[in-house]
Order: structure tokens, then C-alpha cells, then sequence
């Protein structure tokens, strides 16, 4: 769920710098669809049957309203179904008898698939599927997933939530690509950035909703199974907010499919061009922030993944508290996101806000090792700073890639992410089992240095080149002589 | 702010070290009933019965000598005495116990220890994990059991043991799953055990690791045939929530002073589980020498008993401890019979500080005994004050460099900026 997070916040904030995301190059159809609307929505075919209603005129607002509903729950299966295992870490090691080694595998097998999906999610929907096939088969592969990931409950068998885990992860990332692209093909040009923030903030309530409804429901199913029986049932009946964003997928289709044929657009197309010959010549910069997007990362999600337990134990917290305390992570971020993206946007200086971000959340996870105070405390704190890394540090991207090779870039960075985190999960396992929590947080600070470590790195190294990235907005206008920069700000 | 820290870490390291260096003891292979069946009285006694296994750790000014028995109420003890102090045991009156049969011949310094005269199999309907005496309960007398020694090891100077387990139950022998076994362990020198959940040692204590291993007894029959559940598996003794609980009693040579508080539970919540993974806190059971500080005596546990052989946290559950103790009252059978009995005679009872307790083993949705049919209690004893809880060397350097790397970072930081403004104002022309 990291990345498509990120391509959100990435996408929302790169608007306003002017810098092409992947997502809606400028090289695509979609931009010149947009462009025929206008010319050709005058002479639409006669409207039938409830056509003359806002609601089912493709040129109306409302129509675009409905649809954004169903975007917006269009991948709220997966992200609540993502964190099922860290809502429910205690009762499936107890009930499924595993270690917290096998438990990190759920996650990291998320993750595997990841690493070369992100490079070919993109060409799927444009080239093979189509946006509405690849959003519906993307759907059910989700929902496929979630349903082996219970049925592995259900029959105890560890290896088949593990199969499970793996197949949603091969559908959830790319339902993400589906769901910007149909985003981007409905609202450029619109209210494209409030969509975007929006989404993204459906998506942390997905996650929320998740940590706060899952022990509840476990609670209710253990009054007529328990065990391992109880423990896929209710993963079973999570995955049917996985069929409710299928049905949406299905509606959506048949929106877009009325909206295509009437206003005579073409196909939506994500538009991502990827060409793993430009990784050779992307500066060094680039790539110390993909160090960023993984040692940052490596202590935020893992971490979520196995707070849970961490809590109980360490702070006597009990089952539904521990899952309120992980989610005020996700809540934070979903009311901080557009703030700070806010913030960044009119200040600049990326580096600071990024550098800042970092020394904030070592802070956080120093406050969760070496303190007994309430991890509410510590938590909020890191929702703030991961919303403030994550509007600060994907901007970056956009400023020393040149436009052309942004999809290739994102795509790299994202490959690059999933490996770090399907590899660092399974550590983090381990070293819970071994060696216990507090060399876990240990683990997590070293990997927030290494960010560190990098932030200064980017910054001695984009200085050294005329130091683009740490300019305050005014600044980085007066060097690209805009005008028009320059005014709005 | 960074200096304090420092600060901080230097003062640690050097007590580290200074700790590490203390005085350590050369502990001597265990003597297993010493002289026992020498005495023509005695000859019918069974001498390969654990009645008394004696570990001698000698060092520079004193003698610390680890009593461990399990005849009666199995006891564990920890006696100091002064240097090359004789243990007598009059073995005809250990038998028949009427006093005191275990003496030195010049007077131990200090007596620390614990005893346990019952187990007890409890219902716990509501599936708390804690004993408590509405519970419907078996109470069984340990001296039910009858043991036998398995190994007597001497690894090195600092380190030996005896591993014990039970033989028989109520006469009959136990199938080879089901036991009580019991490894000791007295150390001569600080560190750590090396068995999870790995607790501290001193020069001065003993370790005793208890595994109740598929105990799944029918009490509710007076036959002894049929002494082994083989019906439901659901159950023990028709207990559906069937979990083990054990009476406890500690005592040491500190006499009872009115209006003092005698032997006390304290719990520490400690910030490094590394460890014992996964376990933030740390019980004490303290004399009220050892609260002040002196030489008195201690126990010490990690709050965790694990339910399967590779001792994995994941699958493990609470030993809980009845924090109200109580002065011994009376002596019941097994505690007689016990080596506690042998070492003070009647004097346990009135004189001597003691504490009477309950530890049951079990936590909320763990799904009682059977569901593992294992559960662990490992519990430090010593003399003196117990052990402080320590970063370790890992921690501490990534700490270190958790510190380092912010400050050296705005250090770089700092620097690059003062000598970029220092050239631009000395070169000011060719700015823009």
C-alpha cells in the first residue's frame, strides 16, 4: 500500500510544480481526449432514457460525483484488507501457532510481487487490459487473494494465507495505478488535485477502519468458532469489502464505458512509459532518495505491521487500544497529508522538511524504546512526520528527473521500495523472535540514520550542482524566470 | 543535551565493566545425598532418591552452599557460611523428620529459599489465568511424587547442575511424557543463564528451571491404576479450563520482627527485553535485608512461562504471582518432610520470616494447560540484592551512534553553511 500511497501524494503535489507526473504525461491520450471535450460535447448523441437527468449526463458534475464515489471505494478493499494482519497479529500467531518470522512473511509477500509489478502495472492496463478490465480483473485478484489469505485460516494451513498475501499483493498495487489513472482521465483539468487528496485520505480510513473494526468483529465470530476457524472467518468476512470495491470496479466500467462512448473519448491510459535504459543516467541524487524511500519506510510500515504485539507487551495496552494507538498513525496522515503538502508547496526547501521529517520520527521511535510514556504520544507525533516526509521527499523526484523519464523513475523507486520492504519485514520478524522489541526499535533508528545520513547526502550533492532541491519557492521561480511562479506564490 | 547523554553512556559502560569484574566463586561438582547409606540405621534408605543434591561455591571470604531436594515439598536453598563450614546431615532423622537434620558446623551467615508443598490443578471458569480460592480445585501434596536425578553436570568453575524429574505418582510409575522435571543450575560468576528467558546470575545465586511436561493426571479417582486421563482430551480431571497452580513458600534465616515488613514482591517494568524477547517485566521477591540493601535474600523471575520446548514468546503464557503473602502458619506434611524442614526445624514456623503465596500459570485465550500441554517457570535465587538489568554492548554502541550521527550530521551541516557564507562575503562580486 506504500507506493500508491506515495504516487498520490506525489502526483497531488507535483501539480503545482508544474513537473509531469507518470500518471498524466503529457504525451498521452488522455491529455488529448481532455482536449477534444470541449469542442465535441456540443454535438452528443441525443440523451435516452434517464440521460436527461444530472445525475446520468456524463457532461454533468453530478455524474462525475457518482463516479468519484465508486473511485474512492474502488481500492478500499485492499487497504483495509492490507493491514488485516496487524490488527490481528496476537490471535494469528496464537491461532495459527507461527512465529512473528512467519507472521512478517504476510507482509513481505505483499511486497514480493511488487518489485517487478510496478514496472509492467502500467503497461497491463494501457496495452493488454484496458483501464475497465484491468481495474475489474485487478479487483478480483484482490478479492481472489483475500479469500485464499481466509480460506488458509479456515483449514489451517499457514502456507495458503501466505499464497493468499501473495496474490493480493500481485492485485493491489496495480488496482492503485487503475484507480489514478481513471482519477487523472475524470478530473484533469477539474478539481484533479482535491480527488487526489481525497483518495488518499480514503485510503488511510480504509487502514483506520481496518485496525478499529477487525479484534471487534474476531471478537463477535469467536461466539460461535474459535481457533484457527475463528480467525478465517473473520478474515473471510473482511474480504467482503473486497467484493463491495469489485462491484464498484464493475460500476465504474459500466460509467466510464457510457461516459467514453457518449462524449466520444478514447481509452484512458495511464500513460506510464517505462525505459530501464534511462536508470543508467539518473543523477546520484535520485538515488539517494530512493535510499530515503526505503530506509524511511523500512520504520514506518514494518513497524505498524508488528506494533501491535509491541504495545500489548511493552505497554500493557490491551487488544483494541494497541489497534487504536496503530491506526492514530494512518488517521494523523489522512488529516496532514494535504496540510503539509500545503506547507511544502508554498515553502520549498525540500531537504529541510525532509531532513526534519527523519529527525522527528528517530525521535519517535527513541521515545517508544527508551520510554514507558503512552505510544499514543510517540505515534501522533510520527503520523506528522511521515506526512510531512511523504509530501516533502516524492516531489524531489519530479525535480531531477527530467519529464520524460518520471514513469521510468517512479517505477524504479517503487521496485526498489518493495524489495527494501518485503526484505526488511522478514527481518524485522526475526529479530522480534531473537532478540525482542527494544532491538527492533534499535534496528528501525539505524535505518532512520542511514536516512539521515542520505537527506545530507542529497543536500552536499545537489549544492554542489547549483542546489535546486532546498530552494524556497520564490527561489526556485526567480531561477526559472516564471513569471507566473512568481506571482502565485 | 548530547553531552549528557554521553555522559550517561560512559557511566554505564563503566559499571559494566566494573560489574563484569567482580568477585567471582569456583563453584565444585554437586554431591548428590552425601553419606547417605554409610550408617547401618540408614541402609534401607533409597540413596538414588533426590533428597539432598549439595553444590559448594567457595570464595574469597565466604562459602555460599546451594541445598536442592525434592523429597517431600521440593526446596531450593541458598546457605552462606563462613569459609570451609561442614555440612552434616543426620540421615536417619531426614527420613523421619522430628528436627532439624541438615547443620553446620559453625553457624550459617544467612538461609534463603523456597519451597513447594502442593501442586494444584484449578478450574478457572472465567479464564483469568489467576488462582483464587473460590476456584474448584485438586490440591495434590507433592509428596505424591517420588523423583529421581537424570544428570549431574559440571561445565566449568562458574557453572554446574543437576537435572532432576519425577519418578512415580502415588506409587505408580509415570508414563514417559508426563513429568515434573526440574534443571538446576548455581553459578559463581555474573552473567546471564544461558536457557531463555535468560535470567541474570551473580557469583552468589542458583537458577531453577521447572517444566510441568504433559501433567495431564486424573485426581478424581482414588485408584491408582488409572491415574493417567485417556478419555476426552478436552479435559483434566473434569476440568474444562483446566490450568496448574502451585503453593509457595519462601523463607529465610531473618527473624521475624513485629511491625516489620518481612519477604516482599516487587515488579519492575525494565526497558530492554533483548534478552527475554518480548518481556518488559521483572518480579523480586526481596527479605527485608535485601530491600535494604544488605546481604539478605532474593528471587528473581522474568513474568513469562513458555509453553513449548524451543521456548519461542509467541507461544507462551503468564505465571502469576498471589502478591499478598502470608507468614507460614503451620507446617503441613510435605513441607516436613521437605529439606526447608531439614535446615530449620520447627523454627520455619514463628520465628523465621516467611511467605506464604499461590503462582498459577495462565493468561486470558491461552487455552488452558492441555492446549500445550507444557508450561515453564524459571526462577533465580541468591543472597545479597538482586542483580540490576544492564544495556548491552549492542545497545549501547547503537545508541551511541543514534546520537552521533543527528549531531555529526548538523555538524557537517553547520560547517558547509559558516564556509559558504564565509567565501561569499569575502568574494562578493561574484555573486550574481
Amino acid at each position: 500500500m506504500v507506493e500508491s500511497i506515495s504516487s498520490h501524494d506525489s502526483s497531488s503535489v507535483q501539480d503545482e510544480y508544474q513537473a509531469t507526473p507518470p500518471s498524466f504525461g503529457e504525451d498521452t491520450g488522455v491529455e488529448n481526449n481532455l482536449g477534444q471535450e470541449n469542442t465535441q460535447q456540443d454535438e452528443v448523441e441525443v440523451l435516452t432514457g434517464c440521460g436527461g437527468l444530472a445525475c446520468c449526463n456524463p457532461n454533468n458534475g453530478a455524474y462525475r460525483f457518482i463516479a468519484l464515489v465508486f473511485m474512492c471505494f474502488l481500492s478500499f478493499g485492499s487497504y483495509f484488507c492490507y493491514d488485516t494482519p496487524g490488527a490481528l497479529q496476537d490471535h494469528i500467531k496464537s491461532d495459527m501457532n507461527v512465529n512473528t518470522l512467519q507472521f512478517a512473511s504476510l507482509y513481505s509477500l505483499y511486497s514480493w510481487p511488487n518489485v517487478i509489478l510496478c514496472f509492467v502495472g502500467g503497461f497491463l492496463i494501457d496495452r493488454i487490459f484496458g483501464i475497465r478490465l484491468g481495474a475489474i480483473i485487478f479487483s478480483s485478484i484482490v478479492t481472489l487473494g483475500q479469500f485464499v489469505y481466509a480460506l488458509g485460516g479456515i483449514i489451517n494451513q499457514f502456507w495458503m494465507m501466505q499464497v493468499g498475501r501473495f496474490i493480493f499483493g500481485i492485485g493491489g498495487e496495480s488496482l492503485a495505478v487503475a484507480q489514478n489513472t481513471y482519477t487523472v482521465s475524470w478530473f484533469k483539468g477539474k478539481e484533479l488535485n482535491t480527488v487526489f487528496g481525497l483518495l488518499l485520505s480514503m485510503a488511510r480510513v480504509g487502514s483506520t477502519v481496518n485496525f478499529l473494526v477487525m479484534v471487534p468483529l474476531y471478537d463477535w465470530v469467536g461466539t460461535f468458532a474459535q481457533g484457527h476457524k475463528q480467525l478465517g472467518i473473520s478474515l473471510m468476512i473482511a474480504g467482503a469489502t473486497c467484493l463491495f470495491s469489485l462491484g464498484c470496479a464493475l460500476l465504474l466500467g459500466i460509467l466510464d464505458k457510457r461516459r467514453t462512448k457518449i462524449l466520444r473519448l478514447n481509452t484512458a491510459e495511464t500513460g506510464e512509459k517505462v525505459h530501464l535504459s534511462d536508470v543508467l543516467s539518473f543523477p546520484l541524487t535520485f538515488w539517494l532518495i530512493s535510499v530515503i524511500c526505503v530506509s524511511y519506510y523500512v520504520a514506518i510500515f514494518p513497524f505498524i505491521g508488528l506494533a501491535k504485539v509491541f504495545f500489548m507487551r511493552k505497554f500493557e495496552l490491551n487488544d483494541k487500544t494497541s489497534n487504536a494507538v496503530s491506526s492514530i498513525v494512518y488517521i494523523i496522515s489522512a488529516i496532514a497529508s494535504p496540510i503539509l503538502g500545503f506547507v511544502v508547496d508554498r515553502t520549498g526547501r525540500n531537504i529541510f522538511w525532509v531532513f526534519l521529517a527523519v529527525l522527528v520520527s528517530l525521535g519517535c521511535h527513541a521515545l517508544l524504546a527508551f520510554t514507558f510514556l503512552n505510544p499514543f504520544v510517540a505515534m501522533s507525533i510520527l503520523g506528522l512526520a511521515y506526512s510531512l516526509l511523504a509530501s516533502a521527499l516524492w516531489p524531489m523526484v519530479s525535480l531531477v528527473i527530467p519529464d520524460h523519464q518520471l514513469g521510468t523513475a517512479y517505477g524504479m523507486m517503487q521496485s526498489i521500495q518493495n524489495l527494501g520492504l518485503a526484505l526488511i519485514s522478514m527481518l524485522a520478524g526475526l529479530i522480534v523472535d531473537v532478540k525482542g522489541y527494544l532491538v527492533l526499535e534499535m534496528f528501525y533508528m539505524v535505518w532512520l540514520c542511514i536516512a539521515l545520513v542520505s537527506t545530507v547526502g542529497i543536500w552536499l550533492s545537489d549544492s554542489t550542482k547549483g542546489g535546486i532541491l532546498n530552494l524556497s519557492v520564490s527561489q526556485r521561480c526567480r531561477r526559472e524566470e516564471d513569471t507566473e511562479c512568481l506571482l502565485e506564490s | 543535551m548530547s553531552s549528557l547523554i554521553w555522559w550517561r553512556l560512559m557511566v554505564m559502560v563503566t559499571l559494566q565493566v566494573l560489574t563484569t569484574t567482580s568477585a567471582t566463586r569456583t563453584v565444585l561438582t554437586p554431591e548428590v545425598n552425601p553419606g547417605c547409606g554409610e550408617k547401618e540405621t540408614d541402609a534401607r534408605m533409597d540413596c538414588d532418591e533426590p533428597w539432598l543434591i549439595h553444590v559448594t561455591a567457595n570464595g574469597k571470604n565466604d562459602s555460599i552452599h546451594h541445598l536442592w531436594g525434592t523429597h517431600g515439598a521440593p526446596s531450593f536453598l541458598v546457605v552462606t557460611t563462613a569459609l570451609n563450614t561442614t555440612m552434616t546431615v543426620n540421615w536417619t532423622e531426614l527420613e523421619v523428620p522430628s528436627k532439624a537434620s541438615v547443620t553446620f558446623d559453625k553457624d550459617p551467615v544467612h538461609v534463603f529459599g523456597f519451597s513447594i508443598p502442593n501442586l494444584i490443578l484449578f478450574n478457572d471458569v472465567h479464564d483469568t489465568g489467576i488462582f483464587d480460592n473460590s476456584s474448584q480445585r485438586y490440591v495434590v501434596p507433592m509428596t505424591d511424587f517420588t523423583w529421581e536425578v537424570n544428570m549431574v553436570s559440571n561445565d566449568s568453575d562458574h557453572e554446574v547442575g543437576a537435572s532432576i524429574q519425577t519418578k512415580t505418582f502415588r506409587g505408580t510409575s509415570l508414563p514417559n511424557e508426563t513429568k515434573i522435571s526440574v534443571q538446576l543450575t548455581a553459578f559463581g560468576e555474573d552473567g546471564r543463564s544461558t536457557l531463555l528467558p535468560h535470567l541474570l546470575t551473580t557469583p552468589d545465586s542458583a537458577q531453577m528451571d521447572m517444566i510441568l511436561d504433559h501433567l495431564d493426571l486424573n485426581l478424581t479417582s482414588d485408584d491408582n491404576k488409572l491415574y493417567v486421563e485417556d478419555e476426552g482430551p478436552g479435559d483434566i480431571s473434569g476440568f474444562a479450563n483446566a490450568r496448574w497452580a502451585m503453593d509457595l513458600v519462601i523463607f529465610s534465616s531473618e527473624e521475624i520482627i513485629d511491625g516489620e515488613e518481612g519477604i516482599q514482591l516487587s515488579a519492575r517494568k525494565s526497558l530492554d527485553d533483548e534478552n527475554t524477547p518480548g518481556v518488559f517485566h521483572l518480579y523480586e521477591v526481596m527479605t527485608s535485608l535485601a530491600r535494604n540493601g544488605q546481604q539478605g535474600g532474593y528471587m528473581q523471575w522474568r513474568p513469562v512461562s513458555y509453553l513449548s520446548s524451543d521456548r519461542d514468546v509467541n507461544v507462551a503464557t503468564n505465571p502469576n504471582i498471589n502478591s499478598s503473602f502470608t507468614l507460614l502458619k503451620e507446617i503441613s506434611q510435605p513441607l516436613k518432610e521437605s529439606l526447608s524442614y531439614a535446615v530449620f526445624g520447627d523454627e520455619l514456623v514463628g520465628k523465621r520470616t516467611t511467605a506464604k503465596s499461590v503462582v498459577s500459570f495462565g493468561l486470558t485465550n491461552d487455552n488452558f494447560y492441555l492446549a500445550n500441554n507444557y508450561t515453564t517457570w524459571t526462577v533465580a535465587l541468591g543472597h545479597g540484592t538482586p542483580p540490576d538489568e544492564t544495556f548491552s554492548t549492542l545497545v549501547i554502541a547503537i545508541i551511541a551512534v543514534g546520537v552521533s550521527i543527528p549531531v555529526l550530521m548538523f555538524l557537517i551541516g553547520g560547517t558547509v553553511i559558516v564556509s559558504r557564507k564565509c567565501r561569499r562575503s569575502s568574494q562578493p562580486l561574484i555573486q550574481d
